[in-house]
């Protein structure tokens, strides 16, 4: 898996640059949909987004031109809107390049290294982005394997088989039957 | 190591040592700047260093149009605005800010709203939204701590709405800072002290951080050795001249550190405990600090073992068991902290800093939702910040 993605990430020609954008679509709407799932299924990522007011609405944005994952508060959830940007938004995470977005996507690069190399801009909230990045972070956890996510996370939570039912349980849920 | 990637960005001219301020005129002529604007507070007036600022342009073509000294402890947008309209006023052209943190961050929003034309400042906040290249802003730092003058940050209060606006971009870093010994000496000895700590933790925060790199090291590294060099002599003796100009070096070498690779838990904690009890900022690194590294010390033992050199010096560090000297890192910050205690009075424990432990709840639910945690190396959850509030109380 690392090989292809490290294939994939080097050379800048037409067509690698079209895979990532393919790739990271995908993954948007992979974590999109996991989150939408998580934002009501999951305690910890429930009350991330407790106080947010009914209608909030962000987007995070690969610069210059998308793809983007857009969510909006809809009574207990944060709805998945798509791939494509908001009119408007109380929030808006701008990812400053596509290879950037490719190796987050990708498990090559957590969410704390793409902030601390300033390869991320937030519009709006401070605090309301670092609930947004802790929420993305639980539904990477569930998302990756945990030998994948250790390059995104900080701490990777050791193993258990009532871990590994929640994880197929949000995967089929969340990312196949979009319940 | 050196990290995957990382960027660096310090443009600002550095002018330090004997009768830096009397350059200022002349660098304000190359800026093509005649007529700055002075921003200062009325403690720098009471001591007497409006004057010797003033006194420097003597027999020079800048002719200083408004001065203004009211810059409360707060910088606010209601003291933004007063000022933009003093600048329009009597037509300004440059900035000069004289003071410590508070007035550089309000000189730095005063630039913002003239340099982009803007009536509401609050259009720019957050990271990058600057456009237009800034009028010529230059910094005279009066405290050796928040080395605001190579920062790319400044924080305005929105009093009303009780928050505070940050706002980054490489356009808001000043074009001059003027390090003069004469600016530093008259701080009373309890702010040497805290202003001295909170550069302190910038230097061990982004020597340890998450986005530390060849350069920030560099700055960081110095930074701490002229500060474990220098700073109780400071606190102890305020009128040695070398000592304090050490001091004014070191934060500014901090400070350009920081800027950069960003700091960590200490100040996420200390910036809570600011918010929710008002410990004034430097007071709540100082005590934070080696709670904070007792925290993290499972994944920097190796880059504290390091740091023993510059805080004990080649004879010192040589000495100490190499499996010893992480602990010994934390043990002088500790016994420094005592002796601070003991010279100046600057709280060790946040108790002595007034803090209850009813506010032990609204700061860590503050702290996990400020910016500098995710730079720190180590996960930090709720529960790991009211440990270690508990252990600091
Ligand atoms: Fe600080």
């Amino acid at each position: 898996m690392t090989n292809l993605f490290t294939t994939l990430s080097n050379g800048f020609s037409p067509v690698s640059l079209l895979t990532k954008k393919a790739v990271v679509k995908t993954g948007f709407f992979a974590l999109g949909r996991v989150l939408e799932y998580l934002s009501y299924a999951d305690e910890s990522i429930k009350a991330e987004h407790e106080n947010w007011p009914e209608g909030y609405k962000f987007y995070m944005k690969v610069l210059p031109k998308g793809p983007s994952l857009s969510m909006e508060k809809k009574g207990e959830k944060m709805v998945f809107l798509g791939t494509k940007e908001l009119d408007k938004a109380d929030m808006v995470v701008e990812v400053k390049n596509i290879d950037t977005a490719f190796k987050m996507i990708t498990a090559q690069l957590g969410a704390h290294h793409v902030y601390a190399q300033h390869k991320i801009g937030v519009i709006g909230n401070v605090s309301d982005s670092m609930k947004l990045i802790r929420m993305i972070y639980a539904a990477e956890d569930y998302m990756f394997p945990p030998v994948m996510s250790k390059n995104v996370l900080k701490n990777v939570e050791d193993f258990s088989v009532q871990r590994l039912i929640k994880r197929f349980r949000v995967l089929i849920f969340g990312l196949v039957l979009k319940k | 190591m050196l990290p995957e990637y990382y960027e660096f960005y310090n443009p600002v001219k550095i002018n330090a040592g004997e009768q830096a301020l009397e350059t200022m005129a002349y660098e304000l002529g190359l800026m093509g700047a005649k007529n700055p604007i002075i921003i200062t507070d009325k403690g720098i007036v009471a001591a007497g260093l409006l004057k010797i600022v003033l006194n420097s342009f003597a027999d020079s073509e800048i002719k200083i149009n408004a001065i203004f000294e009211e810059t409360p402890p707060d910088s606010s947008l209601e003291v933004v605005n007063q000022i933009v309209s003093l600048f329009y006023k009597n037509s300004c052209d440059s900035i000069i800010a004289i003071g410590g943190g508070s007035v550089i961050d309000t000189a730095k929003g005063v630039n913002i709203v003239v340099s982009e034309g803007t009536n509401d400042i609050r259009l720019f906040m957050g990271a990058d939204r600057l456009k237009t290249p800034q009028k010529p802003l230059i910094v005279v730092p009066t405290t050796a701590g928040t080395g605001s003058e190579v920062t790319l940050v400044a924080v305005i209060s929105d009093v009303q709405n009780n928050v505070k606006l940050p706002f980054t971009s490489n356009l808001l870093l000043p074009r001059l800072a003027i390090l003069d010994p004469r600016m530093t000496m008259s701080l009373p000895a309890k702010i040497t002290a805290a202003t001295g700590m909170d550069a302190l933790t910038h230097a061990v925060e982004a020597y340890t951080c998450l986005q530390k790199n060849p350069l920030s090291d560099a700055h960081a590294w110095m930074a701490i050795k002229l500060i474990s060099e220098n700073l109780l002599a400071t606190v102890k003796n305020g009128s040695n001249k070398q000592t304090r100009f050490a001091l004014a070096n070191a934060s500014m070498m901090a400070g350009a550190a920081f800027s950069n690779s960003m700091v960590g838990a200490v100040h996420a904690i200390g910036h809570a405990c600011g918010a929710v009890a008002h410990v004034p900022h430097g007071v709540a690194m100082s005590i934070l600090l080696p709670y904070v590294m007792e925290f993290n010390f499972d994944k920097l033992e190796q880059l504290y073992a390091e740091l023993l050199l510059p805080l004990v010096g080649a004879e010192k560090y040589a000495k100490t068991f190499s499996s010893q000297r992480a602990r010994a890192s934390i043990a002088y910050i500790r016994d420094l902290k005592a002796q601070l205690y003991e010279a100046a009075a600057l709280p060790v424990t946040l108790s002595q800093a007034g803090i209850k432990k009813e506010q032990f709840e609204m700061i860590s639910n503050k702290a996990i939702d400020d910016g500098a945690i995710l730079p720190n190396p180590k996960e930090v959850t709720k529960q790991d910040i009211l440990q270690i509030l508990e252990n600091a109380f």
